[in-house]
């Protein structure tokens, strides 16, 4: 896959969850525009052509960002604060995909200016449903900012 | 005629030591005059053998009368110059009698007088020599009287001014602080009446002022009056008993020497010397300090500032409340409200992890499980599919009772908003919750007259979720189920139930009903996690309420609630 033409960044830890995922997308057709990784650190690499991300092209960023809050290195909510500082991605659509009901982490990822929040259900008929959703609303339904 | 003049020389002569006597009491004087009274006597005795005569004899009679009374009373004179004691109390009572006692002299004196010279014309039978003399004597008389009436008024003026300097001492003497003093009353005058008043007046300010130290005896905290210049006026007993001082070392000590000057502390110096001066009253002056007999202690002093009063220019009042106590009490709180605080922080991370890390492996478990019966179930023997569809239900389950551990486990956390609530509203709204659950079946709620009440709305709205989700669980083999919701009101307090015509329970096993986990039903009958009651009673107790249910099995369950003090 073409890292220049990533649509969706999945920022997830958890293999199971990240294949559960992406067993619903590919049924959806949309697996093939998705970008996956595995912690907070490689997401900024990733966002801001760093270290192994270094020939990515910053002007072409993923339509949405599918990241989970508890993440090794760097956590989701201080990625998310440094995606919203800096003026090359701070407009960039940002749902949070986490385990964590936690008010505190809803309200403090909302404070942010996060454009969603979804708790990832237990329920797998509940997780491929939202999977579904998501990826069909942003990138089909929702029309992203022009960077 | 020789010896009546004689009398009536020593008459005037006795007079004239007699006013000299009172103008200036010595002792040489003392003698004369009673030498010459001596000499008087001796010539009325020898009068008496020579005037036989009738009216001569009633005369003299007359004149011995007179001279005894004028002895008596001045010997009494005497006598209480003799008694005089420098006390001060003594001094008007002795002026009062005095004054009449030289009344006494005076008006004897001059009947004394009176009847010599009346015998002294009848012995003289000689008209000329007699008028002459009479004439003389007449001249001698008027300046003798106007002489005594002088002297009279002097005197009286000395008693007066004697009075009154008694009376201004005595006001002076109580004005210091000694309401014990009175000032001594006797007769009828002006003079009297004013020191009389002035005792009423110090007898009503001593009941004022035994009514304000029984007071400051009463209070339980140490109180200390200081003077101007801070010197101990007078302390409770709490005071004593307190700093363990005793009281002659106390009044009339300056504060900061008190017990060897363990009152010598710098902030009560700036209080006193700083402060005060500026401000006439200062509450909560926290002052601590290490006393030598009672060990260190931390005192909250409230300050007043009062002019005149207790015969001071200024005292200034200090009460004395002693927190060493309560501070200790209040770091120990301090101290468990931060250990509370930090366990409490402990058990949010435990939750937010269990949130977290508990829930996504059962989603993994779940997904595959899925996975494996919707897309590969073609390849799987059936016994396979049995199994793997138990191992879905099982680890749903499993997601259940940590989304409800972890509900339960936030409601001790939340903070609780009350406000003024309307159960019936909550009733409702919840069985709108529940719609679910009712499809398909026949059932009859009834909502009774249920009274406002203050809590929190969410909360208690979580209350009549939980029950009326329990209902309609029992219920399921009851057609139709019936639900009752109503009020109670006993001993003043409000309580709610839920009741239904359900499965029931046994009330052997009431005890275990509000557990966590605690189920009375097998989950092949009737499904669930066990938390839901627990959930009802850990809001009901939050609210300072109780729960408890009645049941029998197969006959159905009421579940009562109270919200304690709080329900309006």
């Amino acid at each position: 896959m073409n890292i220049n033409t990533v649509e969706i960044l999945l920022v997830e830890d958890n293999p199971s969850d990240v294949e559960l995922t992406l067993h619903e997308l590919k049924k959806h057709n949309l697996a093939n525009r998705i970008h996956v990784v595995r912690d907070g650190e490689e997401a900024l690499d990733f966002l801001f052509c760093r270290g192994a991300y270094q020939g990515r092209d910053a002007n072409i960023p993923p339509k949405v960002i599918l990241l989970d809050l508890k993440l090794p290195k760097v956590d989701g909510l201080e990625v998310l604060r440094q995606i919203r500082r800096d003026e090359r991605t701070r407009l960039l659509p940002v749902v949070i995909m986490t385990s964590s009901r936690e008010e505190r982490d809803v309200v403090e990822s909302y404070k942010l200016g996060i454009n969603s929040y979804i708790v990832k259900p237990v329920d797998f008929d509940q997780f491929s449903e939202a999977v579904r959703q998501i990826g069909c609303y942003w990138l089909l339904l929702n029309q992203p900012p022009t960077l | 005629m020789l010896l009546t003049d004689e009398m009536r020389k020593a008459t005037f002569e006795r007079i004239f030591l007699r006013d000299d006597y009172l103008l200036n009491p010595s002792e040489q004087t003392k003698i004369r005059w009673n030498a010459k009274s001596e000499a008087l006597r001796i010539l009325l005795e020898s009068a008496s053998e020579r005037f036989t005569g009738t009216k001569d004899s009633a005369l003299l009679q007359e004149a011995r009368k007179s001279f005894d009374a004028t002895l008596s009373s001045f010997s009494a004179i005497l006598e209480k110059h003799k008694q005089k004691e420098p006390a001060d109390r003594k001094i008007l009572a002795i002026d009062e009698v005095e004054s009449t006692l030289v009344r006494q002299v005076f008006q004897s004196a001059y009947d004394l007088n009176n009847n010599i010279v009346k015998l002294y014309e009848l012995s003289s039978r000689a008209a000329i020599a007699a008028r002459n003399r009479g004439i003389i004597f007449i001249i001698l008389f008027v300046v003798g009287g106007t002489f005594a009436i002088v002297i009279n008024s002097i005197f009286i003026n000395r008693i007066v001014a004697k009075r009154v300097s008694a009376l201004i001492k005595g006001v002076e003497i109580i004005g210091a602080g000694n309401m014990d003093y009175r000032i001594n009353v006797a007769g009828d005058d002006e003079l009297s009446n004013l020191a009389r008043a002035s005792n009423e007046m110090v007898e009503k300010q001593k009941a004022v002022q035994e009514f304000s130290e029984s007071i400051i005896n009463a209070v339980r905290e140490p109180l200390i009056a200081l003077d101007q210049d801070l010197r101990v006026v007078k302390v409770s007993r709490s005071f004593y008993e307190f700093f363990k001082v005793k009281p002659e070392e106390t009044v009339g000590q300056l504060i900061y020497d008190l017990g060897n000057k363990q009152w010598d502390i710098p902030k009560l110096r700036e209080l006193l010397e700083t402060i005060l001066p500026q401000k006439t009253t200062f509450d909560d002056y926290e002052v601590e300090h290490d006393f030598a007999t009672i060990g260190k202690r931390i005192m909250l002093l409230n300050a007043r500032q009062i002019k005149q009063v207790m015969g001071r220019e200024r005292i200034i009042l200090l009460a004395i409340e002693d927190i060493t106590e309560r501070k200790a009490i209040e770091a120990g709180l301090e101290k468990t409200r931060k250990e509370l605080e930090a366990a409490n922080k402990e058990l949010e991370a435990f939750t937010y992890s269990v949130s977290h890390d508990l829930r996504a492996p059962l989603r993994g478990v779940v997904g595959f499980s899925r996975i494996l019966l919707d897309e590969h179930a073609p390849h799987l023997p059936p016994e396979v599919q049995r199994y793997l569809s138990l191992v879905l239900s099982n680890t749903l389950q499993m997601g259940r009772l940590v989304d409800d551990l972890l509900a339960f486990s936030h409601l001790g956390r939340q903070a609780m908003i009350k406000d003024q609530v309307k159960p019936a509203a909550l009733v409702r709204e919840a069985w709108d919750l529940l719609r679910s659950e009712q499809d398909g079946r026949h059932v009859k709620l009834t909502i009774g007259n249920l009274p406002s009440c203050q809590g929190d709305r969410a909360l208690l709205k979580q209350v009549f979720v939980n029950l009326l989700s329990n209902a309609l669980k029992f219920t399921r083999k009851r057609d139709p189920a019936v639900i009752e919701v109503g009020c109670n009101r006993t001993d003043g307090e409000n309580v709610f139930f839920v009741r239904d015509n359900g499965a029931g329970f046994d009330m052997r096993y009431v005890g275990k009903l509000f557990g966590v986990f605690q189920r009375l039903h097998r989950s092949e009958d009737y499904d669930g996690t066990g938390v839901g009651l627990a959930i009802v009673q850990r809001i009901v107790h939050r609210h300072g309420g109780r729960v408890w249910a009645e049941g029998e099995p197969d006959k159905g369950a009421t579940f009562y609630f109270s919200l304690g003090g709080i329900h309006s």
